[in-house]
C-alpha cells in the first residue's frame, strides 16, 4: 500500500506538488488523471524517491518498506540488448556481476506473466511497440514489487494493445495483491481499468473516488476546461464524450447520432 | 518447457559473447606477435615467440624483440585497450555514438601540456621525454577535474558534459596554437611530432604506469557494468531502476579520464581508436557492458597493433606516425557507420 500525506515538491523554484494526500491499498488500482503539467509524473517520481519531496510517504504496512517498481514513460529501445537482459535489469539493485539462477528464474516468471517467454533471446529493438511495452512491464515485475507505479503505460499503443496491457495490469494487481498507481490520459480506459480515480489539478488532488463519482461535468470542466457528454456504457461504467473547450464553439463536434449510436 | 526456453536463451547469449571475447583475445595475441616480427629485420612468428620465451639462441634477435620492439608493442596494446575501453564508456554515459575519449577535451589539454613542456623546457630532474609526458598528464588531469567539477556543479547531464568538454577542448587548442605561434622552429617541429602520436616513446616505466592504471580502472568500470547497461535504456528508466545516473556518469568518467590521460601522455593523440573500437565491439557482443567493456578494449588494442604493424610495413625502413594511419583506417569506417545509420550502424 501507498500512503502519501501532505506531499510538496518544488522543482527549479516552481511548486509542482502542493500538499498531495493520497492512498492506494494492496490489490487496488488508482488512476491519476489530470491535464499536462498537473504534476502526475512528478508525483510518481516523488513516491519512487527520485525527486526531493517534503511530506510523508509510507510504503507498505507499519514499519515495513515494501518493494517498489516504477515504470517511466520513456520507451527508447537500444540495439544490442535482448529481451531477457532488459527484464533482468529490472533487478538491477540485486543483480550480481554473474547472473544467478534466482535472477534468471525471476526474469522467467516476469516474462511468463506477460506471455513473452519465447521472445527472451530476441533483440528488444526488433519488437513492436506493444511487445516492447509488455517487456518493460515484465522488467517492472522482475523485482517482485508490492507497489507498482506506471506512467502512461498505454501511451503510443494501438487499441488492441491498450486493452491487452490494461487487462494484464488488472489481472496482475488482482493475483499478486499489488498496490498500483497509474497515470492515464484516456478517461474511458481509466474508468474501466482503475478502482478509483484521483484527479490532480495544479499540484493538488481535486477529488478522488470511484469512476462514476469522478467523471462528472464540473470535474472535467475544472480539470481540463472542457464540456463533455456523459453516457452509461454497456458495462455500466461511464462513457465520456468530450465535446468542446469551455467558452468556445466546437471546431468539429461529433457527428449527429454518435450519442445515440453509443447508447445503442 | 518455459524454464528451458529462458535458460537456453541465456546460455546461448552468454556462449556467443564468451566466444567473441575468446576470439578477440586470440586475434590480439596474433597481432601482438606479428607486430613484434615487423620492422627492418623481418621475423617469423616462431622466431618472435622463441625470442620472447628466451630460447631463441640468437642474441641479436632476442635483443631486437625484447629490448626494441617489445616495449612499443606493449604500449600499443595498453594504449589501444585504454582508448577502446574509454570510448565505450564515454559513448554510453554521454548517450552519443559519435563521442570518443577525446570529446571531453582531455587530449587537447594533454597536447597543450606537452607543448608547454617542450617550449618552456622546465628544469625538472628527469629526461626531457619524461617531463613532456608528465606535463601532458598533469594538464589532462586538470581538464578532467574541471570537467567533473562542472558536471557536479551543474546537473551532470550528457549535454552539459559534452558542452563543457568542447569548451575545454577549444580553450586548450587556442592556447596550443598560441604556443606553436611563439615556439622556435625546433620546438615547433617537436610539438607537431608529439601531436601526431607515436608508440616510439615507449619504455618499461610508462608501460608499468599505464598497466597499473588499467588494472585499477577495468575492474572499477566492470563493477558498474549493469548500471551502465541500464543507462542505455534512457536516463529516466535508468533512474527508475536505481542506477543513479548522475553519480554513475561522474564515477565512470573519473576512471575513463585517468586511463585516457595516461594513454595520451605516453603516446600522444592517436585518434579514431576510441571512436571506432566501441562500435566494432557493440556489433560483436551487444550492450551487455560486462562483455562490451573488455571487448571494446581488445578491439582498440587490435586496431592499434595492426596500425602499428602497418606503420612500419608500408614504407620499409621507416616508421610513419601511427596517428596518421589510425585516421586513414578510421575515416572510411566512420563513413560506413554514417551510411548505415538508421539501419543500426549508429544507435
Amino acid at each position: 500500500m501507498i500512503r502519501v500525506e501532505d506531499l510538496t515538491v518544488t522543482l527549479g523554484g516552481r511548486p509542482v506538488l502542493r500538499g498531495v494526500t493520497l492512498a492506494v491499498e494492496a490489490g487496488e488500482i488508482v488512476a491519476l488523471l489530470g491535464p499536462n503539467g498537473a504534476g502526475k509524473s512528478t508525483l510518481l517520481r516523488a513516491i519512487a524517491g527520485l525527486v526531493p519531496a517534503r511530506g510523508r510517504i509510507r510504503l507498505g504496512p507499519d514499519g515495513e518498506h515494501a518493494r517498489l517498481a516504477f515504470m517511466p514513460q520513456e520507451s527508447s529501445a537500444p540495439r544490442g540488448l535482448s529481451v531477457l537482459e532488459v527484464v533482468l535489469l529490472g533487478r538491477l539493485e540485486r543483480l550480481g556481476f554473474v547472473v544467478g539462477a534466482v535472477d534468471l528464474e525471476a526474469a522467467r516468471r516476469a516474462l511468463a506473466a506477460v506471455g513473452l517467454e519465447d521472445l527472451a533471446a530476441r533483440p528488444v529493438a526488433e519488437l513492436s511497440g506493444g511487445q516492447r511495452q509488455m517487456v518493460y512491464l515484465a522488467q517492472t515485475l522482475a523485482a517482485d514489487p508490492r507497489i507498482v507505479l506506471l506512467d502512461e503505460p498505454l501511451a503510443a499503443l494501438d487499441l488492441r494493445h491498450q486493452l491487452e496491457v490494461a487487462a494484464l495490469v488488472r489481472r496482475l494487481v488482482g493475483e499478486r495483491g499489488l498496490a498500483c498507481l497509474v497515470v492515464l490520459h484516456d478517461l474511458n480506459v481509466a474508468a474501466r481499468m482503475a478502482d478509483r480515480l484521483a484527479l490532480l489539478h495544479e499540484g493538488r488532488i481535486l477529488a478522488a473516488g470511484p469512476p462514476e463519482a469522478m467523471l462528472r461535468p464540473r470535474h472535467l470542466a475544472t480539470l481540463y476546461g472542457v464540456e463533455a457528454a456523459f453516457l452509461e456504457g454497456p458495462d455500466g461504467a461511464p462513457v465520456v464524450l468530450p465535446l468542446r473547450p469551455i467558452g468556445q464553439a466546437a471546431c468539429a463536434g461529433p457527428p449527429a447520432g454518435t450519442a445515440a449510436a453509443l447508447r445503442g | 518447457m518455459s524454464t528451458s526456453t529462458v535458460a537456453a536463451a541465456w546460455r546461448s547469449l552468454t556462449g556467443r559473447r564468451l566466444a567473441a571475447l575468446a576470439a578477440l583475445v586470440a586475434l590480439v595475441a596474433a597481432a601482438f606477435v606479428i607486430d613484434l616480427g615487423t620492422g627492418p629485420a623481418r621475423l617469423a612468428p616462431g622466431e618472435v615467440v622463441a625470442a620472447l620465451l628466451g630460447g631463441a639462441g640468437d642474441p641479436v634477435t632476442e635483443a631486437i624483440v625484447r629490448s626494441i620492439r617489445l616495449p612499443m608493442a606493449i604500449l600499443g596494446l595498453l594504449v589501444g585497450f585504454a582508448l577502446g575501453l574509454s570510448g565505450a564508456v564515454v559513448q554510453t554515459v554521454l548517450a552519443n555514438p559519435l563521442a570518443s575519449p577525446y570529446t571531453l577535451g582531455l587530449a587537447g589539454a594533454a597536447g597543450f601540456g606537452a607543448a608547454l613542456a617542450i617550449v618552456l623546457d622546465p628544469p625538472l630532474p628527469m629526461a626531457a621525454e619524461a617531463r613532456t609526458a608528465l606535463c601532458a598528464f598533469l594538464f589532462a588531469a586538470l581538464a578532467a577535474a574541471l570537467l567533473l567539477l562542472l558536471g557536479r556543479l551543474r546537473d551532470g547531464r550528457p549535454e552539459t558534459l559534452v558542452l563543457a568538454g568542447l569548451a575545454i577542448l577549444f580553450l586548450f587548442q587556442a592556447m596550443l596554437s598560441l604556443l606553436q605561434y611563439l615556439a622556435t622552429p625546433e620546438a615547433l617541429s617537436q610539438i607537431v611530432f608529439w601531436l601526431f602520436g607515436s608508440l616510439a616513446r615507449a619504455n618499461g616505466t610508462k608501460n608499468a604506469i599505464l598497466a597499473a592504471i588499467l588494472a585499477l580502472a577495468l575492474p572499477a568500470l566492470m563493477r558498474l557494468a549493469w548500471r551502465l547497461a541500464a543507462l542505455r535504456l534512457g536516463e529516466e528508466r535508468a533512474a527508475a531502476l536505481g542506477a543513479r545516473p548522475r553519480a554513475l556518469r561522474l564515477e565512470a568518467l573519473a576512471w575513463v579520464s585517468a586511463a585516457t590521460a595516461s594513454a595520451v601522455a605516453f603516446a600522444g593523440t592517436i585518434g579514431f581508436v576510441g571512436l571506432v573500437a566501441p562500435h566494432l565491439a557493440r556489433a560483436l557482443v551487444g550492450e551487455d557492458q560486462r562483455y562490451l567493456l573488455p571487448v571494446a578494449g581488445l578491439c582498440g588494442a587490435l586496431f592499434l597493433l595492426t596500425a602499428s604493424t602497418a606503420s612500419r610495413a608500408i614504407v620499409p625502413g621507416s616508421i610513419l606516425p601511427i596517428g596518421i594511419l589510425t585516421a586513414l583506417v578510421g575515416v572510411p569506417f566512420l563513413l560506413g557507420l554514417v551510411l548505415r545509420r538508421g539501419r543500426g550502424g549508429l544507435s
